[in-house]
């Protein structure tokens, strides 16, 4: 419990020193720049960590289980043509982002 | 009265960032954001260009009623891209790495910024990145009917697209998928022998006439052509699909040689090579245009995506007779899409009228003498201010000889080129202007050719041309009794890249080259763009100023004033070091 309330603590310091920055004192705006450097640091290293796992994890699985589907492909001969018919488009097509 | 539409188009975090305003389907501003930050294809949000747009048009973004953006970025993502992960598992971990922390801040948030930077509240369209090329170049064209192709690195899936528009109407009939991309191979070979990718595939193309296609075999090994044009790389020897290079080294076996490092000798071999893939590119491109013939019969063809910028296939196409008419669009690249989701948008959602053929490109930022004036006033500089017709005269008389004169007149250019609103202008007669122009002002290799501009009514004088060619994007031949007066722009194979004015485009300009005409007998001069290698062309006075006296140019115009390099102070003048360190070489 005692923990969980010092890092309240801690998150409330952080969103109040990012919302008042300009206004900090020394040597909090001192502590606060020290802080920003530190956490990103943190930031490159964790998500350098996170998006490490998720690629042996998460992509490995998947990336295996397509090489498996598709491995009969790789023994198909070459097609007359390499053009793709193209699906036409709608107006309504332009509101999505996919 | 009612209520103008306006649109702003948009593109942006990949390279080349651009925003362009449409009211009522025409263009009022275009601009590429790298001339406003100085950051050579600085792919930002363009808000620098989206300022100046608004307040050029003297409206607030509360009365854009619609944004477009030139792509569809949850597609690229969610389909192609980690598609091409798990294809590649277990390689591709730091492109990986890279690429997953921009998507996740950045691209995958574009309404997210756009609302946040720009305070735009109302809708975002997105059209498929190669629609939007295949819209820059169609609507603009004033054809009513037309096969269009577009061809470069990538889009979301689509590498290359044969479509055919009619009237308002535009759609997409087939494509090629990527890896498979002409864009990439011609952008691997320009990693291979030392170039910046997406930025100086141009140089391969301008170092291709000085070699022979000795490989062209070779390269059969990395790309297998179909008669209908459509192709297929031999993956094995491109890592881009995985990698943070172009190519590896199995292409340094096959053609026997390690990959160029930048800045290092250009040997026969590095020139064979252009020559092969320029070669190459070109046979893809007369096949490609072919079978769009075949599918979209049209007399008309429409061109874009970067690969269209290969002046030198689109002059093979001309002469092919495949078409009667060609319309290509010269902002070809990635900024070019801004302009084409824009039109999209004009014409299928809103339902708005076609408009007449594209007249010129200067749509940009605009500065008037007065502006220039209260400028020098401030740096405290001295210079000359003229009437037109004493410019014209006084100019016509400087660019005769050796003179590299800045011109620096209305609104600029959009797309790469400078077609004479932001260029520097030198006699086509004197062939030292050519080593001038490349060594001492603009600090680039000394391989590098020049463009003419002509006037228009002279172009089949001077050139195997027998159209217009106002926007620098066909190469044909200098007709052989004219190469000895010209030979600062015919190129080592008797080509030029050719720029034809004229008085309704380009009145100034078309006017001063006319005077060296009347003064000299030559209707040609060069024209290359107003900046220094790695820089971005100059936007303003304060740009142009820099430029000028940080290299060996002589006079700067800037609207009426005249300024020369002689009468500047000398503690101003060539601190060229300095001033060179600001760019990263391309």
């Amino acid at each position: 419990m005692k923990l969980l309330i010092i890092l309240a603590l801690l998150v409330v310091t952080v969103l109040l020193c990012d919302k008042y920055e300009e206004r900090l004192p020394p040597p909090i705006s001192w502590i606060y720049a020290l802080w920003k450097k530190f956490s990103h640091v943190l930031g490159t290293v964790m998500s350098f960590l996170i998006l490490t796992v998720l690629w042996i994890v998460g992509f490995g699985i998947y990336a295996i289980v397509i090489k498996i589907i598709t491995f009969p492909k790789r023994f198909k001969t070459k097609p007359n043509t390499y053009w793709i018919d193209v699906e036409p488009t709608t107006v309504e097509s332009m509101n999505h982002q996919f | 009265m009612s209520k103008p539409t306006y649109i702003l188009g948009l593109s942006c975090y990949y390279h080349d960032a651009g925003a362009v305003l449409l009211k009522d389907g025409k263009v009022v501003f275009a601009a590429q954001e790298e001339r406003y930050t100085r950051k050579k294809q600085d792919d930002r949000l363009p808000t620098d260009a989206i300022a100046k747009a608004l307040d050029h048009a003297q409206i607030t973004i509360d009365e854009v009623d619609a944004i477009g953006f030139y792509e569809k970025p949850m597609l690229k993502f969610f389909d192609r891209i980690l598609s091409t992960y798990f294809k590649t598992w277990p390689l591709g971990l730091r492109q990986y790495q890279m690429a997953m922390q921009e998507w996740m801040h950045t691209k995958l948030w574009i309404p997210q910024h756009i609302e946040k930077d720009l305070g735009y509240k109302g809708k975002v369209f997105y059209v498929p990145h190669h629609e939007s090329h295949a819209a820059s170049s169609f609507y603009c064209s004033g054809f009513n009917d037309s096969a269009v192709v577009t061809v470069d690195g990538v889009g979301e899936w689509a590498t290359t697209t044969i479509g055919y528009g009619n009237d308002k109407a535009l759609d997409l009939k087939q494509e090629i998928h990527f890896p498979h991309s002409l864009g990439l191979l011609y952008s691997a070979v320009t990693y291979y022998i030392g170039f910046k990718v997406n930025s100086a595939e141009y140089k391969v193309m301008g170092l291709a006439p000085y070699g022979e296609p000795k490989y062209v075999n070779q390269f059969k090994e990395l790309i297998e052509i179909k008669d209908d044009g459509s192709f297929a790389l031999n993956m094995k020897y491109f890592s881009y699909e995985h990698g943070l290079r172009m190519t590896g080294k199995k292409i340094e076996k096959l053609f026997g040689e390690p990959t160029r490092k930048p800045e290092s000798e250009l040997t026969q071999f590095h020139k064979d090579i252009a020559a092969s893939v320029q070669k190459v590119t070109e046979e893809a491109m007369l096949k490609i245009c072919k079978h769009a013939k075949e599918i979209c019969p049209s007399e008309n063809l429409c061109l874009a995506g970067g690969v269209a910028l290969n002046c030198v296939a689109n002059g093979e196409i001309l002469r092919s007779g495949l078409f009667k008419d060609i319309f290509i669009q010269p902002a070809a690249g990635d900024a070019g899409g801004a302009l084409g989701v824009a039109l999209s948008i004009w014409h299928k959602k809103f339902g708005g009228e076609r408009l007449p053929k594209m007249n010129d490109v200067y749509w940009g930022t605009e500065y008037s003498d007065d502006d220039v004036e209260t400028f020098l006033k401030n740096e405290n500089l001295p210079y000359e201010k003229l009437d037109e017709s004493q410019l014209i005269d006084t100019v016509s008389s400087l660019l005769e000889g050796e003179n590299v004169i800045g011109w620096f007149q209305g609104r600029m250019e959009f797309g790469p080129r400078a077609l004479g609103n932001r260029s520097i202008i030198a006699d086509a007669r004197n062939k030292e202007n050519w080593q001038k122009v490349n060594l001492k002002i603009k600090f680039r290799e000394s391989f590098r050719p020049f463009a003419p501009t002509v006037l228009e009514e002279n172009v089949s004088e001077y050139f195997d041309l027998d159209r217009e060619s106002p926007y620098m994007l066909l190469v044909a031949d200098v007709q052989p009794d004219k190469r000895d007066m010209i030979p600062a722009v015919t190129h080592v194979d008797g080509s030029a890249r050719i720029q034809t004015t004229s008085e309704k485009q380009n009145s100034k300009y078309y006017n001063l080259i006319k005077a060296f005409r009347e003064k000299t007998g030559c209707a040609v001069i060069i024209n290359t763009s107003f900046n220094v290698r790695g820089e971005p062309i100059v936007e303003s006075p304060k740009d142009a100023l820099n430029c000028f006296l940080n290299t060996h140019m002589d006079y700067l115009v800037m609207g009426n004033i005249l300024m020369k390099k002689s009468d500047m102070p000398t503690n101003r003048v060539l601190q060229s070091a300095d001033y060179l360190d600001k760019f990263e070489l391309d």
